[in-house]
């Protein structure tokens, strides 16, 4: 989709032009928020915007670490992350991408990261506890299935292999 | 075909805690004994990227330590967890590693 490359282009030249960046993030920051809080999660093209404007934050905020009052805008967008992580399900693939963006906060905070730590870490700890099954899908529910979660489709070949290499009966994970 | 994002929120799990520990170092001292606590699970963890970031994360809780005696009470917390690790398939797949701990 249109809007996907468009962010994945902010994306790049955030990454590239790095700091030249931040000056302006305030004009890509609200309509980012914008798409999170209007675009609905209910099929993968939807999904992978989202994914897509999540990251997108992440790299803008890399971009402003060296600019002044760099730590009350990263204030802000961590209380938008922790409050959004909230609304969304435990195994929601933007759970991942919202994680990824800690990460990338806490390399330019460093200690000073420590203050978002009681309100992070112990979703981050429950989601390693978060159980993963292996659940297969007939050929004719294929479509309905790839409209509403994000997934990975593997030809029968591969999988006889997984199995074959993990010497259990069921599962892969 | 597979659901992926259960097994995408836990690996990333896996990464942020491993990079927040790093990124943090002493900062991270509060959380240890919680970290210790989870990852030792995973050192055998047949995901092989999962096993790998807990066990660099140890290291990274070692750096992150006040003192040597706090060292001590986590590798005392991990070395059962980590002996089977090294038992498992998981990591015999990697020869080198073996041939290291068996000289």
């Amino acid at each position: 989709m249109l809007l996907e490359e468009a962010l994945n282009a902010i994306s790049v030249v955030s990454a590239v032009i790095d700091t030249e960046f931040a000056k302006y993030y305030h004009e890509f920051l609200p309509g980012l928020k914008h798409i999170l809080d209007t675009i609905p999660n209910t099929d993968e093209k939807k999904t992978n915007i989202r994914l897509s404007a999540i990251e997108c934050m992440g790299f803008i905020m890399t971009s402003m670490r060296t600019l002044e009052g760099f730590e009350q805008e990263v204030d802000a967008m961590m209380e938008y992350f922790i409050g959004h992580q909230k609304k969304i399900p435990k195994d929601d693939p933007e759970q991942a991408v919202i994680m990824d963006a800690y990460s990338q906060v806490s390399s330019h905070l460093k200690e000073k990261f420590d203050k978002y730590m009681p309100h992070i870490f112990p979703g981050v700890l429950e989601a390693l506890d978060i159980e993963v099954k292996l659940v297969t899908h007939k050929n004719e529910d294929f479509k309905e299935m790839a409209k509403k979660k994000y997934a990975m489709t593997v030809s029968i070949s591969y999988y006889a292999k997984l199995i074959f290499n993990r010497e259990t009966s069921n599962q892969i994970f | 075909m597979f659901d992926t994002s259960a097994f995408a929120v836990k690996l990333a799990a896996s990464t942020t805690i491993f990079n927040i520990c790093r990124n943090i170092e002493k900062a991270f001292y509060p959380y240890i004994p919680y970290t210790v606590e989870k990852i030792t699970k995973y050192f055998g963890f047949h995901v092989k990227e999962i096993a790998k970031k807990s066990l660099k994360t140890l290291k990274g809780l070692l750096m992150a330590c006040q003192n040597e005696s706090d060292m001590a009470d986590i590798l005392a917390n991990c070395l059962p967890s980590l002996l089977e690790a090294v038992h498992s398939s998981t990591l015999k797949e990697d020869g080198n590693f073996i041939v290291s701990v068996e000289y």
